[in-house]
């Protein structure tokens, strides 16, 4: 039991998070190569996929009816055969409840890579689309599943904020966009890359905030204002030197604009 | 003519091969598709690296070479070539890292401005100077490339066997080849080095050694490449 629960709560909390300290460097600094030939192990065993999993999704004693919270994770664990100590193992570091907005981030994002990103190039009208429409049908695809935890949004996404949380938070953040940016073909050499970023991380949270804040089943609308979002960049023939944009893939200004509309609404 | 007779042999080949039973034409297939092990963490962190620093320096010699035609190009005609030459082949190095930093999701030095202004500035400044000066710094420059490209290419040498099973059986492979990806990274690196060599080769060809302070430029333009390249590896 010892053995399981601490490679459980290794894996799931210990995983690529680095100390909360190092929140502002970690998610632009951290070594960054793809390989083609030698490709990454997959980053839950398969048994904690499925403990997560049930939690998240569990329509009758998970995320959806209980939001993001420590008892989804209880109820998973329990309904597996695991032992509910384990759960307190998740009060340190990262909470319990972040482990599973974590695990809700990651499997989303691989989805939208598997399903839209990776087929984006074969759909027949692609010849016509521009690096921004790629973009917006990226968003709108990534959004879409949401969906499922719709309700619970804005419960995760303050757990994203908690200080503890904000490195592994960032990350993960900086991982969507810089996903986003490769899969809408964007191929730039410079400055421009962390700028392109630092935008697209920015629209991505300003409408996840969006629809966090609107009733599930208003989907329209949040395709609404990522076309608007995604029109404005595009318009505004981005300043890609801006500091401001810098600041966002410095990350810490996303941190702040979570916190902010949370607090707000 | 050879070649062309070659390709018709392989081609008549084909349909006898695809006649044999399954047994025959298992000892004639060649190699199992290899799968890879994942790189280490200090794997991936080299090869970053190498992306990063590779590209950042190839930008670098790119701009030199443009500010070392923008002052002389039509004041030394016979140069004209020879500098384009080398340029060229700088656009082609700059433009392979380019695509490979791209391509394998790695972040450009956040320098880059920098890297560019001063590189161009590096390049008028000299050649400005005098054309043999501009060839020392062509020197100084290719010394420290050719000597960075070399230390690299033995971590990719000796830091990179790497475990593979066979795709479809999962056994395991005794002593597999090195995967395609590291294997054309270490030969872009050994193309690259090669050609800075020769660089090196066709300033010294080119009087070079005659700039003044000789020494002095070329310590102080060394030293400025490994400030640069320390830090393109980090930022
Ligand atoms: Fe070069
Ligand atoms: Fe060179």
């Amino acid at each position: 039991m010892l053995f399981l629960r601490t490679s459980l709560t290794r894996a799931l909390l210990l995983h690529r998070t680095a100390s909360p300290f190092s929140a502002t460097s970690a998610p632009v600094l951290r070594a960054f190569y793809q390989s083609s030939d030698h490709p990454d192990r997959a980053f839950y065993a398969p048994h904690e996929s499925q403990i997560l999993d049930y939690a998240l999704t569990n329509p009758v004693e998970g995320v959806p009816v209980l939001g993001f919270t420590e008892q989804p994770l209880i109820n998973a664990l329990r309904a597996h055969g695991k032992s509910q100590s384990m759960a307190t193992s998740f009060q340190t570091a990262n909470s319990a409840p972040m482990a599973i907005m974590l695990y809700h981030m990651k499997t989303q994002r691989a989805k939208m890579v598997a399903e839209h990103a990776k087929t984006l190039y074969e759909l027949p009208h692609v010849n016509g689309l521009s690096q921004y429409d790629r973009l917006q049908y990226l968003l709108i695809a990534r959004l879409r599943d949401n969906v499922a935890v719709a309700g619970q949004l804005q419960g995760g996404l303050a757990q994203l904020v908690q200080p503890a949380n904000i490195a592994a938070s960032l990350s993960e953040l900086y991982d969507l966009a810089d996903d986003l940016c490769h899969y809408s073909g964007d191929k730039s050499n410079d400055f421009a890359w962390y700028a392109k970023r630092g935008s697209v991380a920015k629209i991505y949270v300003l409408c996840e905030l969006h629809q966090a804040g609107l009733p599930a089943g208003e989907f329209a609308q949040v395709e609404a204002f990522v076309k608007e979002q995604v029109s404005e960049m595009e318009n505004m023939a981005y300043a890609y030197n801006s500091m401001e944009e810098w600041g966002y893939i410095n990350m810490i200004g996303l941190v702040n604009l979570i916190r902010s509309q949370l607090t707000r609404s | 003519m050879l070649s062309k007779s070659a390709k018709t042999v392989v081609r008549t080949r084909f349909p006898v091969r695809a006649l044999a039973t399954p047994a025959e034409s298992n000892t004639t297939s060649h190699a199992p598709q290899l799968k890879y092990q994942p790189l280490s963490k200090a794997q991936k962190a080299f090869l970053e690296r190498v992306v990063r620093v590779d590209q950042a320096g190839e930008l670098g010699a790119n701009y030199i070479y443009a500010g070392q035609y923008f002052v002389l190009a039509n004041r030394y005609p016979h140069l004209k070539p020879v500098l384009k030459h080398m340029w060229e082949q700088e656009i082609h190095h700059h433009d392979t890292f380019n695509q490979l930093q791209t391509a394998k999701r790695v972040r450009p030095s956040i320098m880059t401005p920098f890297w560019k202004v001063g590189a161009f500035g590096i390049g008028l400044s000299t050649a400005s100077l005098s054309k043999e000066a501009a060839m020392a710094c062509t020197v100084a420059v290719e010394t420290v490339i050719g000597g960075h490209y070399n230390e690299q290419l033995r971590v990719l040498m000796n830091q990179f066997s790497i475990g593979a099973v066979d795709a479809e059986t999962g056994e395991v492979i005794a002593n597999p080849p090195v995967s395609p990806e590291i294997a054309s990274l270490k030969e872009t690196v050994k193309q690259f080095r090669d050609e800075e060599l020769e660089h090196l080769d066709t300033a010294l060809e080119h009087d070079a050694e005659k700039a003044v302070p000789y020494m002095l430029l070329t310590e102080a333009i060394k030293a400025t490449c490994k400030v640069a390249i320390w830090t393109a590896e980090r930022i």
